[in-house]
């Protein structure tokens, strides 16, 4: 920079120079021109082609062709604009020359034959007539290509220059070797708010101040001072304030001291730029991380900051959490704090996050190795924070170990009265045969949830001496075998301390075997053979006696067992015996439910014969009314008939009386006709008076079979009644059956007449139906003991053996569907029941039916 | 009153025609009694309150009227003349019943037997005819005592 602003210098001097220069008059020019070996002349006179004024090459010297690489005779003839890169230049040119004679020194460009350009610096003389009309110009030229290059090449490194000092952002300030300013820069100006112009110049060397006098130029550490001594000032950090910079601005300046070809230091030159916003914006930054340090190490939660797996940073609450110290843990890795298990799972949340820096990894729980080598919990949050700079990682850390651990606790917590719930709801549905199943599965339940390797149930007898049945589950392993056959029946005063702990209400509780007391003995033993290592054992009590036990068993690794282990056992010991009782009141309702389903079996059974007996009896009253309806409508007719009857029979009396008188008087006359006349009115009449005898019979005894005064006990001659009966029973009997009869001394017997009929009737119908063809019925009679016996025999097919017991009963007939009901011999037995009878029935199939009837007679 | 000549009056009622006429003709064939018969219990009411009577003799189920009431209406315009009610209902025991209330002579069963039927007639008339004459006999009597107890009167009268 400082040798281009050398460079500068020069070009700038030379320009100068150059500048200084009056225009060259035409001799003069033709003379350097000359003097330079260089001739270009052109003669150019005006000719008009077409009607148009064209200025055309008339002659031209040797160097103007080697210039343009033309040949003359090229040259000559052609329009000069033609060789002009811009043939508007040659017109103006030209026109200058024919206006005022001569022009001035211009530098002009040309073409080449080949396109190239070149460049010329032309004077041009007219060349007058003195017609005045003289088109004729001549033009010298001197080829300055080279320097118009060089020129060029300065001129646009001048600008360069220039446009750079302009431009830069950075302000720029030259001074000379005393330090008075020479020269700054548009930035210079703005940084500083100077107020100067270009042409100012610092005065005072005192304190350096600007050329106002007012602005100090920036003299803190001297850096120009010390530039133009011949240092090399670096990152010189300045303060400035004035009364256009109230605030006052931070500046940095880089100064070197200028230096001409021969080394000799001829100004000093400063760059510098506004460092204010960077020095605050480092000092809120330092503030900031200040601040942030200070929020790291005041918070309980780690905070570790980390870069592509590196721990840049950590707070004191991070520090402590794993055991290591703030500075020990820098450069750590970070997958390094994490338990090995989770490795792996980490690791691929990081190379995710890692992979999406904008992403935050959210919130997940894990496990570290902190101090003491302790396993703690952690909640992890992370995200991406810009930390001295760069894009971090933070991830905060918190230890939810005994956050988890409670947790945990209510966790178990939930399952146990889980667990509780579940197998008390499962037990209430069950039906008394799922109950053996459902106590299995609770058992594996319990065993399971409290880690045990044995859980089992025994039940003990109602006098509570004796285990009578058992249940068990065992965890699968081979070193657990179970312990106890189910029905086993063991007597309990075996365990005498168990029992007595038992009898007493109080549960077993042995960590190990050694908390067994000395008395213990037999069951320290019977433990130790079992291979137990820990007990746990309640009674279970219902009501206020003892119904069983519950109990643990670890048997691979002793086991302690909490509080709520214990209520768990006890309440399922519960669940289980409520469950149990329950199914014994179960069986016990379905018992007495089937008892009283049995009762009413035979109260309805009672019921239908009683019913049967009642539609009988209604039956009765029905045929009663029919039958004195009937009897009634008879009578009248009969009666007439009857008496009609009695009528004839006297009448013919009366005429036999008369006859013979008659007959007295007249022997002439022939009566046997009348005779014979008379006897077979007198044998009608009699028919007729048998037919009406019999009439009235039947309805007689009609009637006195279906009395309607039933209610009414009677004493009655029972042999009245089997005569009506069978009258009524005649046409069953007659020409086939003989009726026998045998009457014995009969008292009046109390009795209700009509049923002892039916007795009667219902006796002789089965007799008259059993007997095929011909057969006889005696009938006995005889006073026994108090009671009047009637004995029917019948000489029918008689009963077989195995339904002899069964004729009573309602519905038994033999005597084929639509027949018989089957309700005659149960009617029967109930009548004779009702009389405080007894009847008794025998049976030969070879001789035939006995009836024994036994009535009261008081 | 010539009791020699007094011929016995019986009334039957029934509504059966033919019992009507089987109890007349037989009475008419065994005996010398008057018959008169009805169909209508209320008419032979009447003919009783107008006509001597020795018996009545009705049925007991009869359309117009029940026989016992028929019987309690002749009781009581003329309650001497013996009642006798034949019945075929077979409800003896209401039948007895009725006939203690009413107070019946006799009673008798469809169908009757003619000979206790000529009985039982015979007796009534009987019955009634030993009753007037036995009224008959009260009344001369009492006359016959009145006068005494006249004479007597007068007697005690001549000498005290």
């Amino acid at each position: 920079m400082l040798k281009f602003l050398e460079e500068a210098k020069k070009v700038y001097m030379k320009k100068n120079l150059n500048s200084k220069k009056a225009p060259a008059s035409f001799k003069d020019n033709v003379i350097s021109a000359i003097a330079e070996e260089i001739i270009i002349i052109f003669e150019v006179g005006v000719k008009t082609i077409d009607r148009q004024s064209k200025m055309l090459i008339l002659s031209v010297s040797k160097a103007a062709c080697n210039l343009l690489h033309y040949t003359k005779e090229e040259l000559i003839g052609r329009p000069i604009d033609d060789i002009f890169v811009d043939s508007n230049e040659a017109e103006s040119l030209l026109k200058e020359s024919l206006d005022c004679g001569v022009a001035c020194a211009e530098k002009k460009a040309l073409k080449t034959k080949s396109g190239k350009k070149v460049y010329v610096l032309f004077s041009s003389c007219a060349k007058c007539s003195k017609a005045s009309t003289a088109q004729e110009i001549i033009l010298v030229g001197q080829n300055i290509t080279n320097q118009n290059e060089a020129e060029e090449a300065l001129s646009d490194q001048t600008k360069l220059l220039q446009s750079i000092l302009n431009n830069m952002a950075d302000g720029a300030v030259l001074v000379d070797k005393k330090g008075y300013l020479l020269a700054f820069n548009p930035a210079a100006e703005k940084i500083l708010r100077l107020d100067l112009t270009q042409k100012d110049v610092l005065s005072n060397r005192e304190g350096f101040f600007l050329p106002d006098k007012k602005t100090p130029f920036p003299n803190q550490k001297r850096p120009l001072i010390r530039a133009i001594k011949g240092e090399d000032v670096n990152k010189c950090e300045v303060f400035v304030k004035h009364e256009r910079l109230p605030d006052g601005i931070f500046i940095s300046i880089n100064a070197r001291p200028l230096r001409n070809d021969r080394g000799e230091i001829t100004g000093g030159v400063a760059v510098f730029d506004d460092i204010t916003e960077n020095k605050l914006a480092s000092a809120s930054l330092r503030e900031s991380e200040e601040r942030f340090r200070a929020l790291l190490d005041g918070t309980f939660e780690g905070i570790l900051i980390y870069d592509k797996g590196k721990i840049m940073a950590v707070n004191n609450a991070a520090a402590e959490l794993f055991g290591f110290d703030v500075e020990q843990m820098k450069g750590m890795n970070i997958i390094d704090l994490v338990l090995d298990e989770n490795k792996a799972d980490i690791t691929k949340k990081l190379t995710l996050v890692k992979q999406n820096p904008d992403v935050d990894f959210g919130k997940f729980e894990t496990k570290i190795r902190g101090k003491n080598n302790e396993v703690f919990d952690i909640k992890v949050y992370g995200r991406s924070l810009v930390f001295k700079g760069k894009k971090v990682r933070v991830v905060a850390i918190r230890d939810i170990t005994r956050q988890k651990k409670a947790e945990k606790e209510l966790q178990y917590r939930m399952d146990l009265e889980n667990l509780i719930t579940n197998i008390s709801t499962s037990f209430i549905n069950l039906t008394p045969d799922e109950i053996e199943c459902g106590i299995s599965t609770a058992l594996k339940k319990i065993g399971e949830f409290a880690g045990v390797d044995r859980s089992y149930i025994f039940l003990f007898t109602e006098d509570g001496k004796r285990i009578h049945n058992s249940y068990e589950w065992c965890v699968d392993s081979d070193c657990v075998k179970p312990h106890m056959k189910h029905a086993e029946e063991i007597d309990l005063s075996k365990f005498p301390w168990f029992y007595k702990k038992l009898t007493e209400f109080e549960q077993v509780y042995l960590p190990s075997l050694e908390k067994l007391p000395e008395e213990a003995k037999i069951e320290r033993m019977h433990l130790e053979e079992e291979g137990v290592l820990s007990l746990l054992m309640i009674p279970m009590v219902h009501g206020k006696s003892l119904k069983g036990c519950l109990g643990f068993n670890a048997i691979r690794a002793p086991k302690e067992w909490s509080e709520d282990i214990f209520a768990l056992l006890k309440i399922t010991g519960e669940i289980f015996v409520n469950a149990l009782e329950h199914k014994k009141m179960l069986n016990a309702i379905k018992k007495a439910k089937e008892d009283l389903e049995q009762k009413v079996e035979e109260r309805t059974k009672e019921l239908k014969e009683k019913q049967v007996q009642l539609i009988n009896s209604e039956k009765m009253v029905s045929l009663g009314q029919l039958v004195a309806g009937v009897a009634h409508e008879i009578n009248t007719p009969l009666g007439a008939l009857n008496s009609n009857n009695d009528i004839f029979i006297r009448s013919i009396e009366k005429m036999k009386r008369i006859i013979p008188s008659l007959k007295n008087q007249d022997n002439e006359l022939d009566y046997s006709d009348f005779d014979k006349l008379i006897k077979k009115i007198e044998e009608l009449n009699q028919v007729s008076k048998m037919a009406a005898e019999r009439i009235i019979n039947i309805v007689n005894n009609l009637r006195k079979f279906a009395r309607l005064d039933q209610a009414v006990k009677d004493r009655v001659d029972i042999h009245s009644g089997i005569e009506s009966t069978l009258t009524l029973v005649h046409h069953e009997l007659k020409n086939r059956i003989k009726v026998h009869k045998e009457y014995g001394k009969l008292p009046p017997v109390s009795c209700y007449p009509n049923q002892l009929n039916q007795v009667f009737m219902n006796i002789f119908i089965n007799a008259s139906q059993a007997i095929e063809g011909k057969g006889d019925i005696h009938i006995k009679t005889r006073v026994d003991n108090g009671n009047a016996l009637v004995q029917i025999q019948d000489t029918g097919h008689g009963i077989p053996k195995e339904s002899l017991n069964k004729i009573f009963n309602p519905g038994f007939t033999t005597k084929g569907v639509g027949i018989g009901t089957g309700l005659g011999l149960s009617i029967v037995y109930q009548i004779i029941k009702d009389h405080n009878g007894k009847i008794d029935v025998t049976s030969d199939e070879r001789k035939g039916t006995k009836v024994i009837i036994s009535l009261p007679i008081k | 009153m010539n009791e020699s000549n007094h011929k016995p009056t019986i009334v039957l009622v029934d509504d059966e025609e033919m019992v009507l006429t089987s109890i007349s003709s037989l009475l008419e064939m065994e005996s010398d009694y008057t018959i008169k018969t009805f169909t209508s219990p209320e008419k032979a009411v009447k003919y009783i309150e107008d006509n001597g009577v020795d018996l009545v003799i009705s049925d007991y189920l009869m359309e117009e009227m029940n026989g016992i009431t028929f019987l309690a209406e002749v009781k009581k315009i003329k309650p001497d003349i013996p009642r006798i009610i034949i019945t075929g209902y077979a409800d003896k025991e209401n039948a007895i019943k009725a006939i203690n209330e009413v107070g019946l002579f006799q009673y008798i069963e469809k169908p009757w037997d003619n000979s206790d039927l000529l009985l039982k007639i015979r007796n009534g008339v009987e019955k009634f005819g030993l009753i007037r004459k036995l009224e008959k006999k009260i009344s001369e009597l009492n006359v016959a005592n009145s006068e005494r107890t006249d004479i007597y009167e007068k007697m005690i009268a001549t000498f005290v």
